[in-house]
């Protein structure tokens, strides 16, 4: 079983043990290893540079390729694997990099064995940099040469590494990359490749881009009945016939981090009965020292940009945080610029002058609104889960929605919606839910009728009231009864968060920029209530 | 270049080099020279020619020296000749009736770049006067083709007069045609066994339109992963996903150069003209050379219109569609991108 160590360093798991836990990530790694594989490296490779999210699974996808070349009979008779430690501080030059690389062949392979020596015997004939790097490189290229391999390199946190070279080294290193068909990178790096390449830096554009993105659904239970695999009685599996929506619920609100998976399955473990909320709770307790330091590394007045963007959840303009934390606007402009190059904000271009902005981390996001909470915050997180909880709970969403089209995969059923028996509201209208046909009674019935009995729980009901008035396009209606006084004192758009983005998006003619706050980890469920709302005027020809 | 360097015509042979690296002369000359003596049509000259072989092994021994500095390597009484000298000779000496040579510099424009930043700007135009004497004094049966991702001619205009390059043929490289298109585009998505129906392909050119490599791939690739997602044989709507995604924030990098650029050749009212003419045209789809003289005079730039759209074109943002008057992006992708972004 993973220790809490190998959730943070896959390193250390044994390569056995690596390979058989790899469930996830399947599809990325048959195409990279295609991609090794039918490349004889007779010239150059393109490199390639996986980019993901800390925790996305980088570190572990960069192993599992390079233990599949080792065990492939036709690939380990002449191609090397080489992977670098995560961290390597001493690498701060080119020719450290090759000094390190030929320790690394050395450890590797006892062909190579006094390569590194044959280095340090130059140096001291030429330390001029520029020249010894030229040596060192062409010593490990007459090693490679005898000994007949290539090599195939994987580098995690490569950007990291990349930006202690000078603009010569990494210019020479554009060139050994490119007319070089001895030796190919595969890099990892958390951070998208502009934050340490320039637009004219020598590997911009150089390296072919592949993304790791959060787990699907699919994924997750995969990665989670694996690991529960070692227990006598696989404890997710009971979760997953039981409470799958628990599952799914974080997935979403976690970006579906594999290493915030891993730490899920470990509170499954210990509390079986919980629910999303209270898995999200213990999460957030084990992450509170990583959030807690990030805050801390921040200048006074970044931390109070940070604050406000964090309580506001849905993106924010810069005027608005000015208006929020009293700094002068183009103090926040400029702190804004900082966060943003420290990829800690995220822009959202919205059209115009006024950028939109959040929290880079979703997740950071969420410890923030739950661990500093103002009046109502944790309350928006909780009524978030519910909202998930009631969307997800019908076990007809997780079983119909794998047969269904590609385009309607994530559609509910209409069972996910009937209305609780004890809610006589929507009954009263003869609304299509129950019948199957045409709605006979109009909006504006519906409307009387409801009256001072507007839902404002998170029901059934309520989700499929307000999907009903979407698929009708009474978008005005559904605004009013968010915007009105008493939606904003039971905080509507906050207790239907993806309801009220839906509606946004059909109302972009009107509130162009409203649709461009929506959180990150509320999208793909907005998306599935425009799916049903699209798929309920089609069914019922409104 | 990689192609004519593997595949060379009868008659012919190909030397690519790299120097993009080289912050001197000197180091630009030992690059030339490395590649230039691999080179079977230089071995084969060797063999006749004692004064090539003494030339090819006192060059051998000074690239020894530098890497592998414990190698003993005898210079004679005389001090070694520079590489600049020895390459000198090399292109003197070569004969007439020998394979065509052709030396295929990259990145060479960077190389005048580096020099002009590490010893300054005389230097840079010296290494540029030199490069041209040589082009002239070369024996006819060696050619110089070179290329850059920076172009030579804005490079050079910061330094001097254009006419240390006017001996240069300038080949431009169009597009691809719609069958080159069409067969990239088929080997890219067949190796890596991806399923696709026909017009997904013809779909994908017209909303590429401009079919430079660089953007088919980049479109094949968003394709990929949307077949990795979907697991369905490529139709057009999942070209339209591969753009959309295509134009997402995370490839920015492809495209924000363009932007980036912008500032580096313009300056002042003709930046902020250039600028409020890409936006308008990105948002547009066209614009009248009537409505770009009109957005100039706003500007106050009419006097250097002419050049500054002419640079824009050279630099492959836009094109001018002669038979309906109207400017147009040249990349769809660009335009939708740019359109997008609506960069400040």
């Amino acid at each position: 079983m993973r220790t809490g160590a190998s959730i943070y360093n896959p390193g250390l798991l044994a390569k056995e043990q690596l390979i058989r836990s790899f469930v996830v990530r399947i599809k990325k790694f048959e195409k990279l290893f295609a991609d090794i594989q039918s490349a004889n490296m007779e010239h150059p490779e393109q490199p390639i540079l996986v980019v993901g999210l800390r925790g996305m699974g980088k570190t572990t996808l960069l192993l599992r390729l390079a233990y599949e070349v080792e065990n492939d009979e036709v690939l380990k008779e002449w191609l090397l694997p080489i992977v670098f430690n995560e961290e390597e501080y001493g690498i701060t030059r080119l020719f450290k990099f090759w000094e390190t690389l030929a320790e690394y062949l050395e450890q590797k392979d006892h062909s190579f064995e006094g390569l590194y020596d044959q280095m340090d015997k130059a140096y001291n004939l030429q330390p001029d940099p520029a020249k010894y790097e030229q040596a060192a490189f062409a010593l490990l290229l007459l090693a490679l040469h005898q000994q007949k391999k290539k090599l195939l390199l994987f580098i995690d946190n490569f950007g990291d590494m990349f930006k202690r070279f000078n603009k010569q080294e990494r210019q020479r290193l554009r060139e050994v990359l490119t007319t070089c068909p001895d030796i190919r990178i595969i890099a990892g790096s958390a951070v998208a490749v502009e934050s340490f390449f320039k637009y004219d830096d020598p590997l911009y554009e150089l390296f072919k881009i592949e993304r790791l993105e959060g787990l699907t659904r699919e994924e997750t239970e995969a990665l989670l009945l694996q690991l529960g695999e070692n227990f006598p009685v696989n404890p997710v599996k009971e979760i997953l016939e039981k409470q799958p929506q628990r599952i799914e619920t974080l997935r979403r609100l976690t970006g579906g981090i594999p290493r915030t998976m891993v730490l899920l399955f470990e509170i499954f473990v210990d509390d079986r009965d919980g629910n999303a909320f209270t898995d999200l709770e213990n999460i957030l307790d084990r992450v509170t020292p990583l959030y807690k330091h990030r805050m801390d590394d921040l200048r006074p007045q970044q931390q109070e940009i940070i604050n406000a963007i964090a309580h506001n959840w849905d993106a924010i303009s810069a005027g608005e945080i000015a208006r929020k934390t009293r700094l002068e606007s183009k103090l926040v402009a400029a702190e804004l610029q900082q966060l943003k190059q420290r990829k800690i904000v995220n822009v959202v271009p919205s059209g115009s002058k006024n950028h939109l902005y959040q929290l880079r981390d979703r997740f950071f996001n969420i410890w923030y609104l739950m661990y500093h909470p103002r009046k109502g915050n944790k309350e928006k997180v909780l009524w978030l889960t519910q909202f998930q909880e009631k969307w997800f709970q019908k076990e007809g969403f997780i079983q119909k929605s794998e047969s269904r089209p590609p385009g309607n995969q994530y559609a509910v059923p209409e069972e996910s919606f009937s209305p609780d028996e004890n809610e006589s509201v929507l009954k009263e209208t003869n609304h299509p839910y129950q019948t199957r046909q045409r709605p006979e009674a109009d909006l504006f019935k519906m409307s009387k009728l409801l009256g001072e009995r507007m839902p404002m729980e998170i029901t059934d009901s309520a989700i499929a009231f307000m999907i009903l008035i979407l698929a009708k396009e009474e978008y005005d209606f559904l605004y009013d009864y968010f915007t009105s006084e008493k939606g904003q004192e039971f905080q509507l758009k906050d207790r239907f968060k993806p309801l009220w983005y839906a509606l946004m998006y059909y109302m972009q003619g009107r509130y162009p920029a409203e649709y461009l706050r929506m959180p990150p980890e509320i999208r793909e469920t907005v998306e599935e209530v425009i799916a049903r709302v699209e798929e309920m005027r089609k069914d019922y020809a409104l | 270049m990689r192609f004519l360097e593997d595949h060379p015509r009868n008659g012919f042979q190909f030397v690519y080099v790299i120097t993009e690296s080289a912050h001197s002369s000197e180091e630009f000359y030992q690059k030339l020279l490395e590649e230039i003596l691999k080179s079977p049509a230089i071995g084969a000259l060797a063999r006749k020619k004692e004064s090539i072989a003494n030339l090819i092994k006192g060059v051998i021994g000074r690239i020894e020296s530098l890497k592998f500095p414990w190698v003993e390597v005898d210079f004679g009484a005389k001090k070694p000749e520079t590489f600049q000298a020895s390459f000198e000779k090399l292109i003197a000496e070569y004969e007439k009736e020998a394979v065509m040579l052709v030396l295929m510099i990259d990145e060479f424009p960077q190389t005048v770049e580096n020099i002009r930043i590490a010893h300054g700007p005389e230097e840079a135009i010296r290494f540029l006067r030199l490069a041209r004497e040589q082009r002239q004094n070369a024996n006819p049966a060696i050619r110089f083709v070179y290329t850059g991702s920076i172009g030579l001619p804005s490079v050079v205009k910061k330094l001097a007069s254009t006419s240390v390059i006017n001996d240069l043929n300038v080949i431009d490289i169009p597009p691809l045609t719609s069958d080159e298109a069409t067969k990239f585009s088929k080997l890219l998505l067949e190796s890596y066994k991806v399923p696709y129906k026909p017009e997904a392909l013809d779909y994908l050119q017209e909303k590429i339109n401009w079919l430079i490599p660089f953007h088919i791939q980049l479109a094949v690739q968003e394709l990929i992963d949307v077949f990795d997602m979907s697991g369905q044989e490529l139709d057009e709507s999942a070209v339209g996903q591969a753009i959309t995604q295509l134009l997402n924030v995370r490839n920015d990098i492809y495209f924000k150069h363009y932007f980036v650029r912008l500032k580096n050749i313009f300056q002042g009212a003709s930046y902020s003209f250039a600028l409020s003419f890409l936006n308008q045209l990105a948002a547009e789809s066209t614009m009248s050379a009537a409505a770009v003289r009109e957005l100039a005079d706003k500007h106050g730039v009419n006097d250097a219109l002419e050049a500054i759209l002419e640079s824009l074109e050279y630099d492959g943002y836009i094109h001018f569609d002669t038979a309906g008057k109207i400017y147009r992006f040249n990349s769809y992708l660009l335009q939708k991108w740019w359109d997008k972004k609506n960069p400040q």
